[in-house]
């Protein structure tokens, strides 16, 4: 919104400083010819670079847009580099020559615009194209420097011949037709960058067809070079278009993906939770049958209904690990800034038990404070150390972990380390996975799910976490990584 | 003659579970049983006589959930003065704070392990029947 009204704005004053320009020009007097010179490169330079530089952006752009750019970026590039010849060359024949070559080139660009968008629309301009063509371009204004003997006449006692005037001619009404073309275009399909290029185009096209009234240095002759002057820089507004298009889009992207995660986590959320009831009652029952009808089984068949409960624990354990994956992410913990040390006393207090009965000793050095989700940070500490019990070697009298930390530039790296059985390399990023074990199927209780859960948490903390060192009979280093400074609550 | 328990549940397993809890807690109030918040009120309209000590509510249900319910329940000066227990095995934040400001007394999750469960059913009795003061 805001940018269209600037966008409204710009030409209205552009037009303002046109006509002061023009009541102090014909204020001046023509042994000012040199000042007049020096200004001339000015604007040349000034508008070539500004269209030069569009060529380029529209280039890289040119699958964003929902029109064929081909034209226009050759007609631009060729625009651009033979009006910088014709601004660093001294007045006389080459010089206007070069002009009108310039803007020839540049309106035929403009026209073909036409051609392609109808007939080639899905046609692609490549690397190696826009090198070609700038070469041609270059090569262009140099033999017009050097060959201009060779050129038609463009200037004669200080007038324009017709032929000068009739390619100008030619070249306002190529323009002038571009804009129409893009006005229709806007009609259906309005956007600020149709409506940027009808404005360049008819400033290109009235100045074009106002050369034919002029000579060198007149207020007439200012007049046309002050119109193309505006329709060259009034063409820079497309980065600010084009920056504000791709911010518009990475905010709509990111907006869908946020949806489609919230929608897989509430299926998520429904699938376990629904899963969870028909399981409860299986292991209720058997549970049931144990209890009340004991002495009617023999070993066997309290052995198979005991596997049933297992069985059933088991399916429970990684459903509800599940429904804690579907609410990582989820926007109602808060990030608050915390020290890592209390969080891990915290959990220590809480893992108590199963830490004085596996003989685990933990030593905590000195953490750093940190922002994080307070409740989500308490699940990974308590997932590595409940981890590390688990995976203990049972042939070390103790159990120790070691959690500490180490300050990098910007990143916190935070480390677990542990004495315990050791993972062999090939297993470092496969126990990251969603219910997968370094070791058997069987060999231990629980879910599989702890360090996934990990990981999913820190990837919310924007940081990483991975297996440090570990080696078989020795024990494992994780390492988690927390950004410094503020996470911001959504 | 007991007042009743009425049990809004649809699960028919965990009608078992709780009527096996009320058994092994000796607990002397039957239990009614409807499957949604529609037969609950239905129930509840055509019998105004009936003395109910508490309510034992699910959440998810079809027809008529355990939040309709609860917001229906508001409506009626009678039903609103019997204690409502949530019983469910949603432990979803939001559940439990839109059951409390949907005016549920207490919102307790149903276990995974059966005897725990029964142990659930045991307090609720204890606090609810035997211990909380009920309107006359």
């Amino acid at each position: 919104m805001e940018l269209n009204k600037r966008l409204i704005y710009t030409p209205l004053l552009f037009i303002l400083l046109f006509v002061g320009g023009l009541f102090i020009m014909e204020g001046t007097t023509a042994d000012q010819t040199f000042y007049f010179e020096q200004f001339h490169v000015y604007l040349e330079v000034v508008g070539s670079f500004c269209i030069l530089l569009v060529s380029f952006l529209l280039f890289a752009d040119q699958d964003k847009l929902d029109f064929n750019t081909t034209g226009i970026i050759v007609g631009l590039l060729f625009m651009g580099i033979l009006d910088t010849f014709h601004g660093l060359s001294h007045p006389g024949e080459s010089f206007v020559f070069l002009h009108n070559m310039a803007v020839l080139t540049g309106s035929l660009g403009f026209f073909s615009f036409i051609v392609f968008n109808c007939k080639f629309s899905g046609f692609v301009l490549r690397k190696r194209g826009l090198i070609l063509f700038t070469a041609v371009a270059v090569l262009t204004g140099t033999l017009s420097l050097v060959l201009i003997e060779y050129m038609p006449t463009m200037l004669v006692g200080g007038e324009f011949t017709s032929l000068a005037i009739v390619m100008n001619v030619i070249s306002g009404i190529l323009f002038i037709s571009a804009g129409v073309y893009f006005f229709i275009l806007n009609r259906t399909s309005p956007d600020k960058i149709k409506y940027l290029f009808i404005i360049t185009t008819l400033l290109q096209g009235a100045g074009s067809i106002t050369f034919g009234y002029s000579e060198l240095w007149c207020s007439t002759w200012w007049s046309w070079h002050v119109l193309r002057f505006l329709g060259n820089t009034l063409l820079i507004i497309f980065i600010f278009i084009s920056a504000e298009e791709r911010r518009r889009i990475v905010a709509r992207q990111n907006l869908e993906i946020k949806d489609i995660n919230t929608k897989l986590n509430n299926y998520t959320y429904t699938i376990s939770h629904d899963l969870k009831e028909p399981i409860r009652s299986i292991r209720t029952f058997s549970e049931f049958i144990l209890e009340d009808y004991e002495e009617q089984f023999d070993e066997t068949g309290k052995d198979y209904f005991n596997r049933i409960i297992i069985a059933s624990n088991k399916m429970a354990a990684m459903i509800d690990d599940l429904l804690i994956l579907s609410r990582i992410g989820k926007n109602d913990v808060k990030f608050e800034k915390t020290n890592l040390n209390e969080i891990v006393e915290d959990v220590i207090e809480s893992l108590e038990m199963s830490i004085h009965e596996s003989n685990s000793d933990i030593a905590c050095e000195t953490l750093p404070t940190v922002f994080c989700q307070i409740s989500w940070m308490k699940l990974v500490f308590s997932n590595f150390i409940t981890n590390s019990i688990k995976y203990r070697d049972h042939e070390k009298k103790r159990n120790q972990i070691v959690i500490s930390s180490r300050d990098q530039r910007d990143i916190y790296e935070i480390f677990i380390q542990d004495n315990g059985i050791g993972l062999e390399e090939d297993q470092f990023d496969k126990i990251f996975g969603l219910f997968r074990r370094a070791y058997s199927k069987n060999d231990k209780d629980g879910s599989g799910a702890g360090l996934a859960i990990i990981k999913d948490i820190i990837d919310q903390h924007n940081g990483t976490v991975f297996v440090k060192e570990s080696e078989p009979g020795k024990g494992t280093t994780f390492c988690f990584t927390l950004p410094k400074g503020v996470i911001k609550n959504e | 003659m007991n007042n009743i328990v009425l049990l809004i549940e649809d699960n028919d397993d965990d009608v078992l579970v709780i009527e096996r809890g009320f058994k092994k807690g000796k607990i002397a109030n039957p239990i009614k049983r409807v499957v949604n918040g529609k037969e609950a009120l239905d129930f509840l309209e055509g019998n105004p006589d009936v003395g109910i000590d508490l309510i034992l509510l699910d959440l998810n249900m079809e027809v008529m959930n355990g939040f309709d319910f609860l917001h229906m329940r508001k409506k009626s000066d009678r039903i609103s003065r019997i204690p409502v227990v949530v019983l469910t095995s949603s432990h979803r934040d939001e559940d439990i704070d839109l059951a409390y400001s949907l005016g549920a007394n207490a919102y307790v999750e149903k276990p995974i392990s059966p005897k725990e469960f029964v142990d659930v059913i045991l307090s609720i009795e204890d606090f609810w029947l035997v211990l909380a003061k009920k309107p006359r």
